[in-house]
């Protein structure tokens, strides 16, 4: 029979306890190879460092012992369950250039430390106080635009969405190559998201709305940007989203409190950083892939023909209904299939637009195969889309016709 | 105006109870720290089961036998309109009676989340939160007291789980026909009384797709024998479960207004208590320290030199682990889990020379057989079996995709 250790390794190595010089007083046993200031503080750094730090949007910092060790057992039942970090497209079906799932040997790390004994290490090598993250993502932008005024996030209320129409004022047509977002009140700036309206839509909503920017009324368009802290942004080179001259962009921020900063009131003028090309470089076009069909037991299929040669660049999935996994395959003219994107466990509460690390090119008449699981008794929950889909599963497609694509 | 008279009439009763004691002698001698921290608890469990009311007469108690620095806190967390506030004031108290070294059967406990990281002295057991009651009541951590031990050999003949509050241990046997028994012992496998648990032994379920629950077909109550020495469940001579080989899934209300806790027990057997004599010593905690290698080193499978040798081992542990489950042998499915991730870990560096579309396989497959490996070991201890098969599909899934890529049956 199996001696207790805390959940996972087994024999309690009370020498252990001694030799590492930790948690003297308690009886976890140190049943971990790993320490916290030797192999798992570089991790937590680089994977959850920009939110799980002093003053984000992670309830918690991870970036001091004392304060991360408290919340092992939950480390564990996140990491157990996929829900962080929030990058879900698996490495290895697809491959992409602004993200990465936890590697299967880094995740083994976290997972026999915090269930054996989460010990901290040689007192000699633990880590310095990370500095504030205070500036932009990437390099200086072209151009930076604020909210027009400050926003108050008010004590009562927990969780808001809210649009703001940012004027660009350039006089000639010009490319977005990236967008950087840089909140002023980081702990409460959950998602932006970004578009371009040149029709007025955004302006007249705002209008019809008090206080700084507005609620609803403009849920037409495709996003240009999607941002959530940590999340890399890509720069693109020779492609770009067309930005007429004149046209406004507008802001979608999602502001969310956790437990740390319920009741507290906020002000936020987050910036955005754009990153501009000359107007007459190519255009990305964006497609919205719906479900169509009815599932078939627990698995749902759909799928869209492009009927013309199209070169394949992101993919934004939004699943509104209980799923356990997401699949996306390029099927060729040639029955060949393309693994382009694999999510086990999706979760609707962090948006992302997976790039592509290469463009595919996809000769006319080539799909796109969309496969979900389902979970059993699941039915579609209310997942507000990022690009005005009211389907339960839907999948934004980033593409450019071979037309455009610059060499 | 009527909370002001509560609060100094709370007060005076706090000196009038204390005026003798002053009277008869010099100073009024604080209590042995054990005892004063008796009555501590009792207004930590007071605060943890939301009762204002009592949470104050037990203060006025612990003022009236506490040192003078500690009344002082005392007497400000008294002045308390309300249970919020209360518990506001007593985290001052709470702390400085935490830094101190505490007697056996004491433990120091933190939660991260109230006024950020907050911490309190409670008995050795589950967390008890005197800061959010029954809204977050097992929010924390606790410091269990050394010489607790890692004992989890059978008292009884039968198979122990551990059970999700990380104390108490639960044996389930199968001693005579139609009788299955629970037995409980706590941190250092010190028998639990267990006369106010109530429960249910199911002996088969139906699952229900529309809500992926499954639902009880047959089930019978599970009531305290004498002296509350184990919980016990009568089946009928009709069940098929009468006699062995029998499966019962233990559903144990520990405390009242909480749900449930399931464990999963198959007895290819009758247990018997005589089995106790002939089984081998247990580890126990605190003996000779065992040697200062950490466990995860000391289960290191050989790791075969070729990837296919590495991928066989991997499904001879499948193999296993499948058996172990049909055993119901569930704590012991961590030694074959662990050392099959360490396996795929070492498969990984290993798979060099595949086509890259197998090398993706299996890279993903890699990734899915540590994280299922972890759950399984976890699961494995609580002995839910539903928790078990969710987790081995993950694993078996997984290992399906690293056997297809080696041609392995």
């Amino acid at each position: 029979m199996r001696p207790h250790a805390s959940g996972a390794l087994v024999l309690a190595a009370v020498g252990a306890v001694v030799l590492l010089g930790s948690v003297t007083r308690g009886h976890t046993p140190i049943a971990s190879r790993f320490t916290y200031n030797e192999h798992i503080y570089p991790i937590f750094e680089r994977q959850c460092g920009s939110c799980h730090v002093e003053g984000g949007i992670g309830p918690m910092s991870l970036l001091t012992y004392r304060e991360a060790y408290p919340w092992t057992q939950s480390i564990r039942e996140e990491i157990l369950g996929l829900r962080m970090p929030p990058w879900k497209a698996e490495d290895g079906f697809g491959s992409f250039s602004n993200g990465h799932v936890l590697p299967a040997d880094e995740m083994d790390m976290l997972l026999e430390w915090s269930a054996g004994g989460y010990p901290q290490g040689p007192r000699n090598l633990t880590p310095p106080a990370p500095p504030p993250s205070t500036g932009w993502n990437l390099d200086e932008p072209t151009l930076a635009i604020p909210l027009p005024e400050p926003f108050v996030f008010d004590a009562g209320t927990s969780e808001t969405v809210r649009y703001f129409v940012l004027p660009t004022d350039l006089g000639a047509d010009r490319s977005i190559r990236a967008i950087d977002v840089l909140p002023e009140s980081r702990a409460v700036v959950r998602h932006v998201s970004v578009y371009v309206d040149a029709s007025g839509e955004a302006r007249a909503a705002d209008a019809a709305d008090d206080g700084p920017g507005f609620a609803s009324g403009f849920e037409s368009a495709e996003p240009v940007a999607v941002w959530w802290p940590g999340q890399q942004i890509e720069v693109l080179d020779g492609i770009g989203y067309p930005l007429p001259a004149g046209a406004d962009l507008v802001a979608r921020i999602l502001y969310k409190k956790t437990w740390i900063t319920e009741g507290l009131e906020f002000t936020d003028r987050t910036q955005l950083g754009l990153h501009l090309a000359d107007g007459d470089t190519g255009a990305i076009e964006q497609t919205v892939v719906d479900v169509t069909a009815e599932p078939a037991g627990r698995e749902l299929t759909f799928r869209h023909v492009f009927d013309d040669e199209t070169t394949l660049l992101a993919l934004l999935p939004e699943v509104a209904v209980g799923s356990s996994e997401l699949q996306v395959e390029g099927v060729l003219p040639d029955g060949s299939r393309q693994p382009l994107l694999l999510i086990r466990e999706p979760d609707p509460a962090w948006p992302t637009r997976y790039w592509l690390e290469e463009p595919l090119d996809l000769p006319a008449g080539s799909e796109l195969q969309v496969t979900a699981t389902l979970q059993p008794g699941a039915g579609p929950g209310d997942v507000p889309s990022l690009f005005a889909s009211e389907a339960p599963m839907r999948l934004l497609v980033d593409h450019t016709s071979r037309a455009t694509t610059a060499d | 105006m009527q909370r002001r008279f509560l609060l100094l009439s709370g007060l005076l009763a706090v000196l009038v109870a204390a005026a003798p004691v002053a009277e008869g002698t010099t100073q009024a001698a604080p209590a042995d720290f054990a005892i004063q921290l008796n009555e501590y608890v009792q207004v930590q469990e007071a605060l943890a089961a939301d009762d204002f009311q009592s949470a104050m007469a037990e203060l006025e108690e612990f003022a009236r036998i506490t040192d003078e620095a500690t009344r002082t806190l005392a007497m400000h967390a008294l002045e308390a309109g309300d249970i919020e506030e209360m518990r506001a004031r007593f985290k001052p108290l709470s702390e400085s009676l935490a830094e101190q070294a505490l007697p056996q059967g004491f433990a120091r406990a933190y939660c991260p989340m109230y006024d950020n990281g907050s911490a309190w002295v409670q008995r050795d057991g589950p967390v008890r939160n005197p800061y959010y009651g029954a809204f977050m009541l097992t929010c924390g951590v606790v410091d269990a007291a050394a010489g607790a031990h890692m004992d989890h050999s059978p008292q009884h003949g039968g198979t122990v789980f551990m059970a999700p509050d990380s104390f108490h241990h639960i044996e389930g046997t199968f001693p005579e026909p139609g009788l299955f028994r629970i037995y409980a012992t706590d941190n250092y496998r010190e028998p639990v009384d267990v006369t106010t648990w109530t429960g249910r032994a199911v002996t088969l379920e139906e699952y229900d797709e529309a809500t992926d629950e499954f639902v009880e077909v047959r089930a019978f109550d599970l009531f305290p024998g004498p002296n509350g020495e184990y919980l016990e469940a009568l089946i009928p001579t009709s069940d098929p479960n009468y006699e062995a080989p029998a499966e019962f899934a233990a559903k144990v209300i520990f405390q009242e207004d909480f749900p449930a806790e399931r464990f999963d027990f198959i007895f290819g057997a009758l247990t018997t208590e005589a089995a106790v004599a002939d089984a081998p010593p247990p580890a126990v905690f605190g003996g000779a320290a065992p040697e200062a290698v950490p466990l995860a080193q000391r289960i290191l499978p050989d790791i075969p030199d070729t990837a296919f040798g590495i991928a066989a081992e991997i499904a001879s542990r499948d193999r296993q682990i499948q058996d172990l489950i049909a055993r119901g042998a569930f704590t012991e499915i961590f030694i074959p889990a662990l050392q099959a991730k360490e396996l795929a870990l070492a498969l990984q560096q290993a798979a060099t020379d595949l086509p890259p579309a197998s090398g993706n396989q299996v890279r993903i497959a890699v990734r899915h057989l540590v994280r299922s490996a972890y759950l399984l070991d976890w699961y494995g201890d609580l002995g839910n079996k539903n928790n078990v098969d969710s987790a081995y599909a993950v694993f078996g899934g997984a290992v399906g995709e690293i056997n297809a890529v080696y041609d392995i049956q």
